[in-house]
């Protein structure tokens, strides 16, 4: 379920350290630092551009910002991508 | 027209590599697995990866079904983020009872998929089994039941043997309840990869026993799963005989129909329709008659 929160509420992790896996890291930041975007890939060179802009819209689409966030990637495919970085952020938002 | 089930594997729900697998394997279904493959703690990941998965692979010819947590231990969850992807068929497990079945019918009412999803519950207890007519007609959408044989083992108190004893009356009761509800009859997995034999074995003691399909648990399995239900040649030019036997006395007004001489009735012409409907899903190349 998607939140109106400006900032995730703690720390999260999602993915597998596993081959077409990638591991995402969110972690909340000071007030007015933006999106802190750090991404390593095999693939960088080749889907850096993608991977970052599939990793922003999932985060823009709940209306995120000042957030660090890791991306750790083992030559995932974009739907894996994006639905790491959605449960990330799901688990780093949820009310407990 | 019932969809073709021969085989069906089962594709861990949180292993993006596993799943990535699934559209080149040739299986007539993958099983998206959101319960026994999947921990505890990791339940939330994979639901969201099955759904993008769905929506973003193309699986081909292979039907999509998702195995969702039992219905009261996360099921109910699994569903709204799984069905918004538009999976051909929610496989339920650990289903005893016509309150289970219509619990998903429920939830597929109530989120409007975009397209017709079928229902296929696991029977895997020993009360499953007792109510698999109830559970097997409780809706429209259920159009196959499937057996889980290992759970049902442990769930009778008996040990799991390569024959397969234990279970042999919970697959003869699953199979009756299946085909008098009018559904398929699918059965549970063969856990030996390294058996090629017992499992062809084992396979055509199914087919016999009037199951439609099986699953499987490795890719290696498939082709020996649809080697045992896809019929032969010899198969096929026996229904091709039978059909025209019977088309002939019945336009002769008789009813009784000879092929090789031996008497054709009703049950042995429903068995050549269902080679027939069988080999035109596999798009077969039909002989003409020989009698």
């Amino acid at each position: 379920m998607k939140s109106k929160v400006r900032s995730v509420l703690r720390e999260a992790k999602a993915g597998l350290d596993d081959k077409g896996d990638l591991v995402v890291h969110l972690k909340p930041a000071g007030d007015q630092s933006g999106v802190q975007l750090d991404i390593e890939s095999k693939v960088m060179s080749m889907f850096g551009n993608q991977i970052r802009a599939s990793v922003l819209e999932i985060i823009e689409s709940y209306e995120l910002t000042d957030l660090y966030v890791s991306v750790r990637d083992q030559g995932a495919l974009d739907y894996a991508i994006r639905a790491r970085v959605q449960t990330a952020v799901e688990r780093a938002i949820k009310e407990e | 027209m019932q969809r073709l089930r021969r085989s069906r594997i089962y594709l861990p729900g949180n292993r993006p590599r596993m799943i990535q697998k699934g559209p080149h394997l040739g299986a007539d279904a993958v099983i998206l697995d959101l319960e026994d493959s999947v921990s505890p703690e990791e339940k939330d990941a994979a639901r969201i990866l099955v759904a993008r998965a769905i929506e973003a692979l193309d699986f081909g010819e292979s039907e999509v079904m998702v195995r969702i947590n039992p219905i009261h231990a996360g099921g109910l969850v699994d569903l709204p983020v799984v069905l918004a992807s538009g999976p051909d068929a929610i496989v339920v497990p650990k289903c005893e009872s016509r309150d289970d079945v219509l619990a998903v019918e429920n939830a597929i009412n109530q989120y409007h998929p975009s397209k017709p999803v079928a229902i296929l519950p696991m029977i895997e207890t020993a009360k499953g089994i007792l109510n698999a007519y109830e559970v097997a007609g409780a809706s429209a959408m259920v159009d196959a039941i499937t057996f889980g044989g290992e759970d049902f083992t442990q769930d009778i108190g008996a040990t799991r043997t390569k024959e397969g004893k234990e279970i042999f009356w919970g697959r003869s009761m699953l199979v009756i309840a299946a085909k008098a509800a009018g559904v398929q009859a699918l059965d549970t997995v063969f856990s030996d990869l390294k058996d090629e034999e017992g499992l062809r074995r084992d396979t055509k003691e199914i087919k016999e026993m009037g199951f439609d399909g099986r699953a499987a648990v490795h890719p290696a399995q498939i082709e020996i799963i649809h080697d045992v239900f896809t019929p032969t040649e010899r198969e096929l030019q026996q229904a091709v005989n039978v059909k025209k036997a019977a088309e002939k006395a019945r336009r002769q007004g008789s009813g009784v129909a000879v092929v090789n001489g031996k008497m054709i009735d009703k049950p042995i012409i429903q068995r050549a329709e269902k080679i027939l409907r069988i080999s035109e899903l596999l798009d077969m190349p039909v002989p003409d008659p020989t009698v």
